[in-house]
């Protein structure tokens, strides 16, 4: 497998390098119980789906579980699978509702076992802590993203992270484009306001903290 | 167009998510509004930071999950067959003997004699026997035709009665040799009643 990771790489990968064959031949192939068809089209869709998927839940091992899930989901539900649309969207669908309810469980367990909270549930949150140190700037955007609503995290997340199409998130997310573009635009000015915020907080306390250091 | 329209297209905008003409318009207003011109410039700041750490974080698959996902395909289609084929071999005594409250009572309603008498199940039996998944005894109501008063119990919920009037059950003797020889229990000397 020649594979790396290509952030601009198409939502549909209707035809691989080399084999010619479309996803519509491969998901009938699948559907009639070829095996190896349906092998090449998680080749086709797994690193894309797992980068997608490490979006939400930044944790490899993770991702690589829910990738696994969502293929053998996909694979159960080949028969409902409308082949007149594009395979692409259709799988993504299932990988991301399956990350967002994974993340739906996780919150409230989390919820349930405060008392034992675990350092590993969290991302550190680089603001509260000692902003002498250095900052990780992927960390901070992390920790940004990861206090706006489900709703539009989504479309942020795959739009400027994964750089998916306003419609390509539509038929991801099942929604229409308008809405998904509302959205994004919500999720952005969010986004923003809350990055600007983080920043005159950290500059704040940064220099406090000189100031303290001085005495 | 007004400043509230304004900002949700500079969102749009930083992003290369407005087509020529949105662009055009918005121009317009910027060129008058100079809060709008500030909130494009935090806007594109906050965007581009976004759009910074998504190389970083690029994630390189050296190993694939198919063969994982392969071999649970393989398990589960296996887990498939072997069920079905259980079914087919009247399913052994150990799959049946587990929980599951069953208390069948087999009414004495003249059955179709157009149905395999040598043992075999029919589809409705297997409906039952699904359902019954285990049967930790059976009891014989005495007061019932031989067969009729066959009662099988579990641990669980029950099964209504109707589930095998409304079947296509063969004759009660196939049935009982059906239920001992899924429970693995020999054919009771009627007279004990309780087994
Ligand atoms: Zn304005």
């Amino acid at each position: 497998m020649q594979s790396q990771t290509d952030i601009n790489k198409p939502l549909t990968a209707d035809v691989r390098p080399g084999s010619g064959v479309g996803d519509a031949r491969l998901v009938e192939e699948a559907r009639g119980g070829d095996r190896d068809a349906f092998g090449e089209l998680v080749l086709r869709y797994e690193q894309r789906l797992i980068r997608v998927i490490l979006q939400f839940v930044h944790d490899t091992e993770q991702a690589r579980d829910l990738a696994q899930e969502t293929f053998l989901r996909v694979f159960q539900r080949l028969d409902q699978f409308d082949a007149s649309r594009r395979f692409g969207p259709w799988m993504f669908r299932i990988g991301v509702n399956l990350t967002l309810d994974y993340l739906r469980k996780r919150k409230r367990r989390i919820r349930w076992s405060l008392f034992s909270e675990h350092a590993g549930d969290k991302l550190p949150d680089p603001a509260t802590a000692d902003p002498r140190a250095a900052l990780d700037v992927s960390q901070e955007v992390r920790a940004v993203i990861d206090q706006i609503p489900e709703n539009y995290r989504s479309v942020l997340v795959l739009r400027d992270l994964e750089g998916f199409t306003t419609s390509e998130i539509a038929a991801i997310l099942d929604r229409k484009e308008a809405t998904i573009r509302w959205r994004l635009a919500e999720a952005r000015d969010r986004f923003q306001a809350l990055w600007t915020r983080r920043m005159e907080r950290t500059a704040g306390s940064a220099a406090n903290g000189k100031m303290d250091g001085d005495k | 167009m007004n400043c509230t329209r304004a900002r949700s297209e500079i969102a749009l905008w930083v992003g290369g998510d407005v087509d020529e003409r949105e662009a055009v318009q918005l121009q317009r207003h910027l060129a008058l509004c100079p809060e709008c011109r500030a909130y494009r410039c935090r806007m594109k700041g906050s965007l581009q930071m976004l759009q910074e750490p998504a190389s970083p974080t690029a994630y390189n698959l050296h190993d694939s999950v198919w063969p994982n996902v392969e071999s649970r395909l393989s398990v589960q289609s296996r887990v498939e067959a072997d069920r079905v084929e259980r079914l087919n071999r009247w399913l052994p005594a150990a799959a049946i003997a587990a929980a599951c409250l069953a208390v069948i009572a087999i009414t004495s309603e003249p059955q179709p004699r157009n149905q395999r008498l040598d043992g075999e199940p029919l589809p409705s039996d297997l409906v039952i026997l699904q359902s019954l998944q285990s049967v930790d005894s059976i009891s014989v109501d005495e007061r019932q035709a031989p067969g009729n008063g066959v009662g099988l119990r579990g641990g669980g919920s029950s099964i209504k009665l109707n589930t095998i009037q409304a079947g296509t059950m063969g004759d009660e003797d196939r049935r009982l040799t059906l239920f001992y020889s899924l429970t693995g229990r020999s054919a009771p000397d009627r007279r004990f009643g309780q087994y």
